[in-house]
Order: structure tokens, then C-alpha cells, then sequence
């Protein structure tokens, strides 16, 4: 084993050593935790509140929605698709579960319910994309405005509230000190990871996004693992949207308004590649947990929010650069 | 070539009739918020009572300047005979309102845009619905404390409609009149629920002495309660908000929020359109008309008066 290869990744024209990329892909992983527990460090000298307890519960509350989108997201990016409809998708299960408990449906039914009109979404998005042939960033924009679309039309903007009180003490819980909204990520968290790292749909994923037409030639059945893709994607979506419904006590179209986004902004600082076949699971979670705590850092810091938003901005472009330069040969 | 002919039939009739009923759209700043529902209920009332053609538009945020100037000047072309519109954006629609007002008359409501050739102006008087707001926010603290004092914040739906900057004046101008209310933090936010949300809790966890939080706009305002309710804070911390949703009623009845002010935007659509059918037929305006705004409370919610207005019928079909 080369130790050099670790740093500078395969030398051009060189197949990476399988060990090699897995050490590379953890050490990435690691960067990006360092980066997280290096902001959290400076923010708790900077301000007194920002290590409280009720700061951090506050900061994995809003970090976990993203994380879990981004999580969808990851999957996606690693068929080299991408799912831009994913705000809209939040916005709209958040008025189908709020519109369900609202008409007194029990919560389970209506969270079943509503997750599968997600799987239903993702689904329309795989055919478009498989059977239609149109570029994946194409068939969800179209759901991004399809998507919030509906949710206007089933809810005429009106905010949907007067949920059960259940429901709503979901989202403020918490279970041995963390919130239940982070066990929410960690119950995405784990199989996700399995799929992704053990088994065949995960190598399927993997190499659709490598290469498409090598792996149809290798027999690998490229409509269902893209169908797949989205309809996870989708999936995670709504769970978010049923858990923003919860936290927000209210269903509204608006909800999850362009995050999408942040679902791509976070997996890409968690080290996911654009062009496929690169992500995990961590990444993307880390990925989210920077930009909440960015977000948070500022506002406890009293930072003007124009500023805040200049700084995300250039928190996100020094992370992917200094990602690529590692990754380049030399 | 009877096809053609038919066409042509068509054609004669539709213009015959779009000639007879003037057609005036209202252009609200996002038409998937309630409060654009409400407005845009009163302009179609308004084209009932008159008979006249109200198409009811808007972009579906407000962050959507182009778009909503996209709404207008397509408004314009397909013939309209005079326009309402509620402004997203004070220097970006001015320039295109200007432009519309060559062909037609504009009636401006709600919100200003920086133009001059507009008929008339139709809103709440926003300064003064600040002023309200936070006169009763510090009156309250000074029942809570004993004096008018202590830290209060302010957090703001967005930036750019000119009708938050003038609440968010009017705030700071009764903040200012007291040596001892110091106002340590103005958050603005992206026109999201969740961005309120978090801004607010983060407001609670930086200022812990935090006595009072002035919110400017109905969706912000859910944030904020959401976020009082969800921390414990409600009524420790006490919070006066912009306009009114069920769920904004309740956390009034719960006591999560002190108060609402209110504006009329049913009287605003529907007066916007009986306007601009008086300016289509020649008559003068006034340069600006206050459609008022109102301090509801606790103690006032369930008079008749008020309940009108948090409740207004939205059933007009046109």
C-alpha cells in the first residue's frame, strides 16, 4: 500500500486501490468533522451561550431536517442525478399529513399516507427521468413547481394548523438528552449506510453513477436502482415535511422553500461529487450540521444577516475547494 | 374556410363583450399567502358588485420581484383597463409601474413602489401600525416590570417591501422615545416560517434577559409563537406581531402572543378595484388613502368588530 496514494488519490491513469479510496473517503469524512468541531470550538469561546444545552438541542433540531434531505440527495447525486423538486416535496407532505389530522384521521395513517404520496412522487420523477429520457435536472425542476403547485391547490395557501397535540410534542421531544428530531436522522442514518455500503442496490447505485452504459453491459439494472434513487430521495423528503409539519405546528406550501438547495450545498460540503458515484452518509449529515451551526453561530454572535448569508456562501466554496485540491492528482 | 369564418365570429363576439365590462386585474405580492387571499377576495367582490372583470394574479413569493413585474406587464398587454397591484419590491416595481401608468391607470395598494405616476395609494398606514405595535409591546413590559425597560428585539419577515421597513420604523421610532428599552438585536429573515423560527429561538438562547419581540408579518409571527411556546417562554418574553391566521388567533387566546396588529385587506382589494374604476372613468383620487390598522388582544378578540375582520368570508366567486 502506497501511503502517498492516501493523500494524492491515484496516480492519473492509475485504478484506485479499492482499501485506498475506502481510507480516502473516511479521511475526507474526518476533515469535514474536524471543520465542524473547529467552528463549534471557536463559537463556544466566542459566546458564552452557544455550548448551553439548550443551544446545542436547538442546533441538531435544525440541523437534523437538512441533514435528512441531504441524506435523499446524496443518493441522488450518486446515480450523477440530482432532485431539485425536494422543497416543494417537503412543502407538500407537510399540507397532506396537516390536511389528514386536520379532517381526524389517526397520525399513523395519516403519516403512512403521506409518506407514500412521497414514494409516489419519486416514482413519477424515475419514470421521466428512465422511460421519458429527460435529464433528471430538468424532470424535477418540473417537480419543484409541480410540487408546490399541488400543496397550493389542496390547501388554497391557507396554513393548516390545529394539529394534535401528539403530533406536535414529536418534534420537541427528546429521548435520553437528544432530540427526537436527531434520532429521526439516525433512523435515516443507518439504513441508508447499510443500502449504500452492503448491498448489491448499493453497488448498483455506485456504479450507475460511475458509469451508466458500462453498468447496463454489466447487467446491472439501471430503471430500478434509479427508481430507486428518487423515490428515497422523495421519501425522505416527506418524512421531513410530516417532521417540519410537527415542528412548525402547521402545514404550509412554503414550507421547506428552497431546500433543495441546501439539501445539495450540504452534500457537496460533505464531500459528495456532482458527477456521481461519490457520497456517503456521514458527509452529507456533516454537511447540514455546518450550515446550521454557521446560521446559529452567527445569530448568537449578533452577526448582521446580511452577513450571515455573504459567509455561508463562502464557508461553502472554501470546503468544496479544499476538498477538490486534495483530491487532485499531483 | 368556415372554420376561418367561425374564428372570426369568435373573435367579434369576445371583443364585443371585453368591450362592454372594463377588466381591471389585482396584482398581489404572493397570491398562496392568505393575507393576499383576503385582498384578492375584496377585489373579486368588488368586480361582482360592479360587474366588471377582475382577474386576480400575482407572483408566488415575494421574494419574486421579476416575476411579479413579468404579472404586470402581461397584465397590461392583455388589455387590462386598469391595474391594482401591491408592490414586492419599492425600487423594483417603480420603474414598471411608471411604464404601465403611460397606458393605464395604477392603483398602488398595501405597498408603495418608488413611481410617481400612479392614480392612488391604498394601505395601511405601516409606520403607524408599528408605532401601534410596539407602544402597546413596551406598554406591556412597563405592566409586566414595573417601568418601561429592558431588552427587546425585532425580527423581520425579509428584506426589501417597503411595508416591513415602515412597521420596522415605526417600532424603532417608539423604541427610541425610551431611554431605557434598549433594542439589542433585528433579525431579518428569507419569508419562511422555519427561518423565523430558529432566529427567534436563537434570539431566546443569546438574550436571556429578552423582554419583549416585535415580529412584522403574519408567517414570521407563527415563527415567533412557535418558537416562545416551544422554549417555555410564552408570556416571559411577551411578542406583538403583524396581521392574523387561526393559528395566530389561538396563540393570542393561549396568551403565546400579546398582540396582533391588524390591517383591513379585504377593504384594501376591494376598494383598490371601486378606485380604479373611478380613475378608468375619469375621476380625481387622493394621493393616499389609510385603510387603518387595529390592535387586537386578548381582551378585544371576541368583539363583533374585530371578529369581522380576523374572520372575513372569503367565498366570492367571480
Amino acid at each position: 500500500m502506497n501511503f502517498l496514494e492516501i493523500i494524492t488519490g491515484p496516480k492519473e491513469g492509475n485504478v484506485a486501490d479499492p482499501r485506498i479510496a475506502k481510507i480516502r473517503k473516511n479521511l475526507n469524512n474526518l476533515g469535514v468533522f474536524f471543520l465542524v468541531a473547529i467552528i463549534w470550538i471557536t463559537l463556544s469561546i466566542a459566546s458564552p451561550h452557544f455550548g448551553t444545552q439548550s443551544n446545542i438541542t436547538n442546533v441538531m433540531r435544525q440541523s437534523s431536517l437538512w441533514s435528512i434531505i441531504a441524506i435523499g440527495q446524496t443518493v441522488v447525486l450518486i446515480t450523477a442525478g440530482i432532485d431539485l423538486s425536494i422543497g416543494s416535496v417537503v412543502g407538500l407532505a407537510s399540507c397532506i399529513v396537516a390536511i389528514m389530522l386536520n379532517k381526524g384521521y389517526p397520525i399513523s395513517v395519516s403519516i403512512i399516507v403521506t409518506c407514500l404520496s412521497g414514494l409516489g412522487v419519486g416514482a413519477i420523477h424515475a419514470f421521466g427521468i428512465t422511460k421519458g429520457k429527460l435529464p433528471p435536472f430538468i424532470m424535477t425542476l418540473a417537480g419543484l413547481t409541480t410540487w408546490f403547485g399541488v400543496a397550493l391547490l389542496l390547501t388554497g395557501a391557507m396554513p393548516i394548523g390545529n394539529l394534535p397535540a401528539d403530533f406536535k410534542a414529536f418534534s420537541r421531544g427528546s429521548v435520553i438528552g437528544i432530540p427526537n428530531l436527531f434520532w429521526c436522522v439516525i433512523g435515516v442514518m443507518i439504513p441508508t449506510y447499510i443500502i449504500l455500503n452492503h448491498t448489491r442496490l448499493g453497488n448498483h447505485l455506485y456504479a450507475v453513477g460511475s458509469n451508466r452504459s458500462g453498468a447496463e453491459l454489466n447487467a446491472v439494472p439501471v430503471t430500478r436502482t434509479i427508481f430507486f434513487a428518487y423515490m428515497y430521495s422523495s421519501l425522505l423528503a416527506s418524512i421531513v415535511g410530516i417532521l417540519v409539519a410537527a415542528r412548525l405546528s402547521l402545514g404550509i406550501a412554503s414550507n421547506g422553500f428552497t431546500w433543495e438547495l441546501q439539501a445539495v450545498a450540504s452534500s457537496v460540503i460533505g464531500g459528495t461529487s456532482l458527477f456521481g458515484a461519490v457520497g456517503g452518509v456521514f458527509g452529507p449529515v456533516l454537511g447540514a450540521t455546518i450550515l446550521s451551526t454557521i446560521n446559529n453561530g452567527a445569530n448568537l454572535l449578533n452577526f448582521h444577516p446580511y452577513w450571515q448569508r455573504i459567509l455561508t456562501g463562502v464557508i461553502i466554496v472554501a470546503v468544496v475547494f479544499f476538498d477538490q485540491l486534495k483530491n487532485r492528482t499531483k | 374556410m368556415k372554420f376561418k369564418f367561425l374564428l372570426i365570429i369568435t373573435a367579434l363576439i369576445m371583443g364585443s363583450f371585453s368591450a362592454k365590462a372594463e377588466k381591471i386585474p389585482v396584482i398581489v405580492k404572493d397570491s398562496t399567502s392568505p393575507f393576499w387571499q383576503i385582498v384578492l377576495d375584496g377585489g373579486c367582490t368588488a368586480g361582482v358588485e360592479l360587474g366588471i372583470e377582475v382577474p386576480l394574479l400575482g407572483p408566488t413569493s415575494e421574494a419574486d420581484i421579476a416575476g411579479q413585474i413579468n404579472v404586470l406587464e402581461d397584465a397590461v398587454n392583455s388589455g387590462a383597463d386598469a391595474i391594482v397591484i401591491a408592490a414586492t419590491s419599492f425600487e423594483g416595481l417603480g420603474g414598471p409601474i411608471d411604464e404601465a401608468a403611460k397606458t393605464v391607470p395604477v392603483i398602488v395598494i398595501d405597498s408603495i413602489a418608488d413611481s410617481k405616476n400612479h392614480s392612488t395609494f391604498m394601505t395601511t398606514n405601516n409606520v403607524e401600525g408599528g408605532r401601534m405595535g410596539c407602544q402597546y409591546l413596551v406598554d406591556i413590559i412597563a405592566e409586566k416590570h414595573g417601568a418601561p425597560e429592558g431588552e427587546v428585539a425585532i425580527v423581520n419577515y425579509g428584506a426589501g417591501p417597503s411595508s416591513l421597513r415602515d412597521r420596522i420604523q415605526g417600532c424603532n421610532e417608539i423604541f427610541d422615545a425610551y431611554p431605557d428599552i434598549k433594542l439589542v438585536a433585528t433579525k431579518i429573515g428569507d419569508f419562511t416560517t422555519t427561518r423565523q423560527l430558529n432566529d427567534t429561538l436563537d434570539l431566546i438562547t443569546t438574550f436571556p434577559n429578552l423582554r419583549g419581540i416585535f415580529d412584522d408579518a403574519l408567517f414570521g409571527g407563527l415563527g415567533t409563537g412557535q418558537a416562545l411556546s416551544e422554549t417555555g417562554k410564552a408570556g416571559e418574553i411577551l411578542a406583538v406581531t403583524f396581521d392574523s391566521s387561526d393559528e395566530l388567533i389561538n396563540m393570542i387566546n393561549e396568551g403565546t402572543l400579546q398582540g396582533l396588529i391588524i390591517q383591513d385587506p379585504w377593504g384594501m382589494g376591494n376598494m383598490g378595484v371601486k378606485s380604479a374604476l373611478d380613475a378608468v372613468n375619469g375621476k380625481s383620487l387622493p394621493a393616499f388613502t389609510d385603510t387603518g390598522a387595529t390592535l387586537v388582544t386578548k381582551a378585544n378578540i371576541n368583539d363583533a368588530a374585530i371578529d369581522a375582520k380576523l374572520n372575513p368570508s372569503l367565498d366570492c366567486k367571480p
